[in-house]
């Protein structure tokens, strides 16, 4: 890993030459002592609406197999008859600051970048699956295609046996553009940004209404953010995840 | 690596941490992303037809292959967004049961024996007919030759824009038949009979600007008919406080929405309504000029009708307190604007027609629909091709029997096999557009009979992209293109009276053998000789781009082609005068119906045996009715429909949650999973549709049809076991007595558990 030494140059060889986004923050972050970007997302959950609009985006964006998922979207009844409600919850990588899946892994294949987002490393990944049961969100799964067909096997999200999650649409920010989930979202439900960038309409959301991410207690800092709803009270164990 | 050194490493800044970033970054290029990022964000601007919101879309491929579905920005309806159906249209494109090629059947009906055939061949059938299985068929050019032009019988699911026009308006008007089947009465007759009796209804209001809606049994953003543009209007509209109170037999996602849910026993919404309006009445809570200069009664009239429809005698019905049917009332007469929303739930009842008719009554009252209608300019296309007249010749199996519906108008479509199996007319060629009427209508069992029998239907053809269950029992399969390798014109208008057109561009070539059926009519016009002023619908798309007012300016058809979308912003909002409605209707009172809306009780649901209740369905916000269940990852999404029970329903039956539980009708029986609920009314047992398919594909139904090419390695991956029930195999044929609507709300159903 330390063989090479880092020029300027080689880093933007690397980098290749996106003047936008995520390159640029790593640029800034290597030649001065500007702060890092955090990127985060919040769902506002009274907007959710449960439309899974997010989720076939993310299959489609990402080549995600038939058993694999980046983000669901579960749901939960509450209450007696006839007050009887129910929300929406939509789930995904949480990108967290203390992310338990990094610690567990014992290959280093999962890591924490400076733009905040919490990175599977194909090649190193083993298929331990130790990050899956590490991650108390239900995020991370093993990619059960064995044999991918020609037209989907470049997706690292169908690297055999690997583990695989959100990574906020990565190869899209280096583009400028919103991850799929969020671009999708027909009620805006998912706000993503940098928290870094105090104008930014996340930090107002997460600054201004001291937003919270859901299992706090679980001391993972989470940077998806949940804004309304009942998060509260929401059982990942008890809702409805769509798997039989 | 541990954890903390990361982090601590990484706030240094070291080069190490950089150089793992780096690396990773490198490494994770050996795996390339190939998406609808970078190089690939070549775009084509269409639309998609996944469900009849028909939102704009741009579609990505990589290379040959179609990768991904967006939203088309430049949408002043869908605003970039588009749903979970319209994104997956790609596995509609690519299923593995896709019909590839034209088929012909070998082997008795259904047998599931096709021998694959040419072009050339299938359409020689058509025109001159020949054998089945040794049995001799007529074709188009025999019908018109033997002058029984109406004997072609066209029976389509669902088909608008220009490939209604071409289709109907152009090629089967000049052909001669108007023996035309859609699939109206399964789906919203009901309501669009009412508002044909009851006159012009648009509201005096922009709906974004009302403050209060009540909206009955209309599961307005689990799956509306304007799906996604209605989302981000009622969205948009919560934010800036409207009230909404949902009447619903069950917690729809959009009753879980709103400011109430308010449950109401099924088939009673027209108890609700009426006493809302006796409530309005009472509290003077109504302009008396207002109502007498928009609809053919005086308010005196109103309030004699009226006097019986009391709160109180409303709850008696519909199991709704009537202290709160007071209050919503006070609340919805006292608003400065509101709006009624209504659909499937309220009117697809015995007593739907006057349910909707008592909805605009309300709204009439409360002044919603005022002697102003709020005028908005269509979006309507210019053709300038010579437009056939419609022909006269039509077979007489469209009303039901004589004098079964009140209203039966030419289109009670699920009577349609009833009536040919009776022998009221029998069609040579009978040909199935995108429609699967063997599942899609109740009775299932019964279609079936019908479809197979040779001497009712002698020539059976099927134009479908999938082996539905229609589908396998046809003589003849013509491959259609999906939505997205086809051409196709649309208008609809926006929330601010901007008429939108927009066109369908194939986003790729048809896969296989397939071809838009829209090309095949021209291409059997042509050969027919009848001359329809052009060959293709890509020509006539181009004409109407050319022939437009304004479009034709700002650069026709290649401008469409480019953008997909084209707004008329000089479109104007205008209030004019109503012309009075009928609240009153003579065509009712003379059919021996109350010429008001008045109550009318369901003649099955006065008296339920401990163990009856009644069945609705409804729709989820992944599915449409019948025709995205080849889409993968919906049915990863929604593959199983249990039955939702109330809590203390199902106590009372001995019920537990994923139970096996049969449910009988008179028509039949069905074992499936109970879904205990607080989210269902005690009296009701809901079921959605979508599921159940025996036919369709591995996707749809759990096994390939014979027609797989397995070219998918997600369908080894398929973790779900159940695919869920076809509730219609239990819900009879059976209308509304006005409009003959299907009753798909009404089916009293025994419940037992299964030991």
């Amino acid at each position: 890993m330390l063989k090479n030494k880092l020029s300027r140059k080689s880093v933007l060889q690397l980098l290749g030459v996106t003047t936008t986004g995520i390159a640029t923050f790593f640029w800034w972050f290597k030649t001065s002592s500007k702060p890092k970007s955090r990127l985060a997302m919040v769902m506002d959950l009274d907007k959710c609406i449960g439309c899974h609009a997010c989720t076939v985006a993310c299959k489609a964006e990402n080549g995600v197999a038939i058993g694999g998922s980046r983000t669901r979207v579960l749901e939960q009844e509450h209450g007696t008859y006839p007050e009887t409600s129910r929300f929406f919850m939509p789930m995904m990588c949480n990108h967290c600051e203390d992310a338990p899946c990094i610690s567990a892994c014992p290959n280093d294949a999962i890591i924490k970048k400076d733009n905040g987002l919490v990175d599977i490393n194909k090649d190193k990944c083993r298929g331990f699956q130790l990050c899956v049961s590490a991650c108390p969100y239900g995020a991370i799964y093993i990619n059960p295609d064995r044999e991918p067909d020609e037209h989907v096997k470049d997706y690292p999200a169908r690297a055999v046996w690997k583990a695989d999650k959100c990574n906020f649409c990565e190869h899209r920010l280096e583009e400028g553009l919103e991850p799929a989930c969020s671009n999708t979202c027909p009620t805006d439900a998912r706000i993503f940004g940098d928290l870094a960038d105090p104008n930014s309409k996340v930090s107002k959301l997460v600054n201004g209404e001291k937003l919270k991410g859901l299992l706090e207690e679980e001391g993972t800092k989470p940077q998806v953010y949940y804004k309304g709803g009942m998060p509260e009270i929401f059982n990942p164990k008890k809702a409805n995840n769509n798997r039989s | 690596m541990k954890r903390r050194e990361f982090i601590q490493i990484a706030t240094i800044g070291s080069a190490a941490i950089f150089e793992a970033c780096d690396q990773v970054k490198n490494e994770s290029n050996t795996i390339s992303q190939k998406s609808s990022s970078s190089e690939l964000r070549k775009e084509i601007a269409s639309a998609c037809w996944q469900c009849v919101s028909r939102c704009s879309i741009l579609a990505y491929s990589n290379g040959d292959r179609l990768v991904k579905i967006e939203g088309n920005p430049k949408s002043l309806r869908n605003e970039g967004k588009v749903c979970a159906k319209g994104q997956a249209g790609i596995s509609q494109m690519y299923n593995p049961d896709r019909i590839l090629y034209p088929l012909r059947r070998i082997g008795p009906r259904g047998s599931g024996k096709w021998e694959k055939i040419s072009w050339d061949t299938a359409l020689g059938l058509i025109l001159d007919g020949g054998e089945i299985e040794g049995a001799k068929v007529k074709g188009l050019r025999t019908l018109r030759k033997e002058g029984t032009p109406e004997k072609f019988l066209f029976h389509y699911g669902r088909m608008v824009g220009t490939d209604y026009t071409i289709n109907i308006t152009y090629f089967l008007s000049a052909f001669g038949t108007s023996s035309i089947g859609n699939h109206d009465s399964i789906c919203n007759r009901a309501g669009s009979i009412a508002r044909r009796l009851t006159g012009d209804v648009a509201s005096s209001k922009k709906f974004d600007d009302v403050d209060i809606i009540l909206n009955f049994g209309r599961s307005l953003i689990d799956a509306g008919i304007d799906h996604i543009p209605i989302i981000r209007r009622v969205s948009k509209m919560r934010e800036r406080g409207v009230k909404i109170y949902t009447f619903d037999v069950r917690l729809s996602n959009t009753a879980a929405k709103s400011d109430k849910w308010i449950p109401v026993k099924p088939g009673t919404d027209l108890a609700v309504v009426l006493a809302l309006s006796h409530v309005l009445l009472r509290e003077g809570l109504y302009n008396k000029e207002d109502i007498e200069q928009t609809a053919n009664v005086t308010v005196a009239e109103l309030e004699e009708h009226l006097v019986p429809y009391t709160p109180e005698w409303a709850e008696e019905i519909s199991g709704v307190p009537s202290k709160l049917i007071e209050e919503i009332a006070v609340e919805y007469g006292k608003a400065k604007s509101g709006a009624c929303v209504s659909f499937r739930g309220a009117f697809m009842h015995f007593n739907g027609v006057q349910a909707q008719r008592a909805i605009y009554m309300l709204d009439v009252i409360a002044g919603n629909i005022g002697p102003e209608v709020r005028r908005t300019k269509p979006a309507r296309w210019t053709y300038p091709f010579p437009r056939p007249e419609k022909p006269k010749g039509q077979l007489p199996i469209f009303n039901g029997d004589k004098g079964q519906f009140a209203v039966p108008d030419g289109s009670v479509s699920h009577q349609i096999l009833t009536q040919i199996r009776k022998g009221r007319g029998r069609p040579e060629l009978y040909m199935v557009y995108c429609h699967n009427p063997v599942y899609a209508n109740g009775d299932c069992n019964d279609n079936i009979e019908v479809y197979k029998d040779t001497s009712k239907i002698p020539f059976l053809v099927s134009v479908d992209v999938g082996m539905s269950e229609t589908t396998e029992l046809a003589d003849l399969i013509l491959p259609d293109a999906s939505f997205l390798e086809r051409w196709t014109a649309e208008g609809k208008g926006t929330t601010d009276g901007i008429p939108e057109f927009y066109i369908r561009q194939p986003v790729h070539e048809p896969l296989g053998d397939s071809r838009s059926f829209v090309d095949v009519a021209c291409h059997l016009a042509n050969e027919l000789g009848l001359n329809l002023g052009f060959n293709s619908a890509e020509e006539f798309i181009k004409g109407a781009c050319e022939a437009t007012d304004g479009l034709r300016e700002a650069g026709g058809f290649e401008y469409m082609k480019k953008h997909g979308i084209w707004h008329d912003m000089e479109a104007r909002v205008e209030f004019v005068k109503r012309k009075k409605i009928n609240l009153f209707s003579e065509r009712l009172a003379k059919s021996g119906f109350s010429g008001l809306p008045a109550w009318m009780s369901h003649p099955d649901h006065k008296k339920l045996d401990r163990n009856e209740l009644i069945l609705t369905t409804f729709k989820v916000n992944v599915h449409t009715h019948s025709r995205t269940q080849n889409c993968k990852w919906l049915m990863e999404i929604y593959h199983e429909n249990p039955a939702w029970i109330n809590t203390a329903t199902a106590d009372r039956l001995g019920i537990q949650e994923n139970d096996w539980i049969k449910l009988e009708s008179g028509v039949g029986e069905l074992i499936t999973k109970a879904r205990v609920t607080q989210g269902v009314h005690p009296n009701a047992i809901s079921v959605s549709h979508h599921l159940g398919h025996w036919a369709f594909g591995e996707y749809a139904s759990g096994e390939k049809s014979s027609i797989n090419v397995e070219n998918d390695s997600d369908s080894d991956l398929v973790w779900w076991n159940d695919h869920g029930m076809h509730l219609n195999k239990i819900i009879p044929n059976f209308g509304d007595p006005i409009s003959g609507a299907l009753c798909w709300n009404d089916t009293v159903i025994s419940v037992s558990k299964v030991s």
